[in-house]
């Protein structure tokens, strides 16, 4: 298991939606599963917390993490 | 002199036949008799085609070829399309092989890179199927040609069912060189539903003791199609299917293009693209395509070879596929690729690695497979002189100078930026390029298709137009945008990959009207086999490991 954690710019999120989270993915399924939750992090900012029971791929998430950051407005999760 | 060349020629062939003597009666052979027979017809110094593709395999004639030691049989030339069963492997393993020249290894690429590895693997040249079939014409005429039949009759004419396949391609050549036909059929009959091969041209027949061993080789189970795998169907639909209104294609095999094939009649038909695209085929008769050929989506279907369970199927829809007078399903793999290299304005097939320029290959240091067919479709022709909307629209793009073709080919790569086992499909270099493999093969990379040749390629991250490319420099850019997260992909720069996109070289699924989240298995005509056999109304027979239910 490998865990890390990192922050990126992002656009402040818009939502309109009642929930403060969202969650895709099968819990225990192998795939992807990724929980996105309001948080009291600053607003131009997308905080991530990965784990992954492979180990090796840093830097291939925080590639991965930081295009999505810059393509769509996640800050403030 | 040309006489009394071809006289020699002629009189070695007599002497031949006159050396078997009662092992056959006319024509028919025995079982038993077949590898004392094999002795007495070949010599040292033979040109010696097997037939064995990609599906039908004369595996009885191998199977007893390989009972042969060294000392009945040496010194031998063999011309091969496919090196295909463990028979194969043993004639080399004996040390009867002077040279080969073959096309494709994929089951035993494993068995055929020890070879190399133990220098006991001669090889002249990995071949594509015409190419191979031109030189059977003239520098690797065959002297002894063994093939494979449905059936044969009491004269010897020879029925060759769905899987016509290659048999046209060897023993039109061998028989009109004075070399030796020899064919195992499946059963001798009286009378034949079709004579694809005259007797004329066929020196012997053996009714195998069990029938020729035939691979189920194009069959997807819908099953097994992944979102992703979808995801990248619809991006190819709306990037390149809609946009240059491709009316003539080939599909390779595999799960990338299966996945295409059933979202015709559903998301093909939500966009409005019936009748626009993929009315003519140079296809084998995919299961796959079922749904699309029921749904009204396909005029003609051409194919190189029979697929196993699709006989009835295709006999009931003569009107697309190519029969004869008795309905049943008519192939031939040297037309089928020569159809595929002239006559579609499309090839779209995967590949298990790309390099930076676009270069492809399946080859690796510990699995040498070769070529097949994928070379001669996926190529531009540039004997091709007659325009069609997508050929002039992909050629217009490529931006022609005064000294080249108005027109071009799609050539379209299909892949996810990682195989199975997170190995990465993008690479700087291709494992092809391997010294030691390069040295086997007289200083040549077995490269599929060349990056020169190749219009687009399409990940799950988006379509790389590398046709429309200016540069060398510019192309390996569009490359590394849509590589993802594999070493090649990790050094994109942002900066080039935004103005590749602003220039529509690059584009996102959003850029081509396909939103991800869309992307799901429940777009699929069908979801699984049970619903290839149920869309045919019964008439598909799939085999056994296909059948779960």
């Amino acid at each position: 298991m490998e865990k890390f954690t990192k922050a990126f710019p992002s656009k402040p999120l818009k939502s309109t939606a009642g929930k403060p989270w969202a969650l895709a993915g099968v819990v225990g399924s192998g795939n992807l599963e990724v929980l996105v939750e309001r948080g009291s992090r600053p607003s131009d900012a997308m905080d991530c917390h990965i784990e992954t029971s492979i180990p090796g791929y840093k830097a291939s998430w925080l590639a991965a993490l930081a295009d999505f950051a810059h393509h769509y407005p996640a800050g403030g999760t | 002199m040309g006489t009394a060349e071809i006289a020699v020629r002629r009189k070695n062939k007599a002497q031949r036949i006159d050396r078997v003597g009662r092992l056959a009666r006319g024509k028919f052979v025995s079982p038993n008799n077949v590898p004392a027979l094999l002795k007495r017809i070949i010599e040292p110094g033979d040109i010696l085609c097997l037939e064995g593709d990609n599906q039908k395999q004369a595996d009885f004639l191998a199977n007893q070829l390989a009972t042969l030691d060294k000392k009945d049989l040496r010194d031998i030339h063999l011309v091969m399309s496919c090196i295909t069963l463990p028979a194969h492997i043993e004639l080399f393993k004996k040390g009867m092989i002077r040279q080969v020249d073959f096309c494709f290894a994929g089951p035993q690429g494993t068995a055929v890179a020890d070879l190399v590895k133990a220098k006991k693997f001669p090889v002249g040249a990995i071949h594509t199927y015409n190419e191979l079939y031109g030189r059977y014409y003239i520098d690797l005429t065959p002297r002894v040609a063994l093939i494979a039949a449905a059936k044969a009759d009491r004269k010897g004419n020879l029925f060759l069912a769905a899987n016509t396949e290659e048999t046209p391609a060897i023993v039109e050549p061998t028989a009109f060189s004075d070399g030796i036909v020899f064919a195992q059929v499946n059963e001798i009959v009286d009378k034949l539903p079709r004579i694809d091969i005259p007797a004329d041209q066929v020196d012997f027949v053996v009714e195998a003791p069990y029938p020729m061993h035939l691979q189920a080789l194009f069959t997807r189970d819908p099953a097994a199609i992944t979102d992703v795998q979808i995801l990248m169907a619809m991006v190819a639909l709306r990037g390149i299917y809609e946009k240059y209104e491709v009316q003539s294609l080939n599909h390779g095999v595999g799960f990338n293009t299966a996945a295409i094939e059933l979202l015709l009649p559903t998301y093909g038909e939500r966009l409005g693209l019936k009748g626009k695209i993929c009315k003519y085929w140079m296809v084998n008769p995919l299961p796959t395509m079922i749904p699309a050929i029921e749904s009204g989506w396909i005029e003609r279907v051409f194919s190189v070879g029979g697929e196993v369970g699709m006989e009835r199927y295709t006999a009931a829809r003569s009107d697309v596929f190519s029969t004869g007078r008795d309905g049943s399903f008519h192939s031939n793999r040297a037309m089928g690729q020569l159809a595929g290299h002239y006559a579609v304005d499309m090839f779209i097939g995967a590949s298990l690695q790309i390099d930076v320029n676009g270069n492809s290959s399946t080859v690796s240091k510990n699995r040498i497979t070769g070529f097949g067919g994928a070379p001669n479709m996926g190529c531009q022709p540039t004997g091709r002189r007659h325009p069609t909307k997508a050929w002039l629209k992909a050629g217009a793009e490529a931006n022609p100078g005064p000294g080249s073709l108005p027109g071009r080919k799609l050539v379209v790569q299909l892949v996810e930026t990682f195989q199975a086992g997170r190995v990465p499909t993008f690479v700087e270099e291709l494992d092809a390029q391997d010294p030691s493999i390069k040295k086997a093969l007289h200083g040549v990379a077995p490269v599929m298709i060349y990056g020169d040749d190749v219009t687009h390629i399409v990940t799950e991250e988006g379509i790389a137009n590398v046709g429309a490319c200016r540069s060398v420099a510019e192309r390996q850019a569009a490359i590394r945008a849509v590589a993802g997260y594999t070493p090649v992909g990790l050094k994109r720069k942002k900066r080039e990959t935004e103005e590749l996109r602003r220039r529509g070289i690059v584009q996102l699924p959003e850029d081509v009207g396909v939103r991800p989240s869309e992307a799901s298995r429940s777009l699929l005509a069908t979801q699984d086999i049970k619903g290839l056999v149920r869309w045919s109304k019964g008439l598909y027979d799939p085999p056994a490991q296909f059948v779960d239910w």
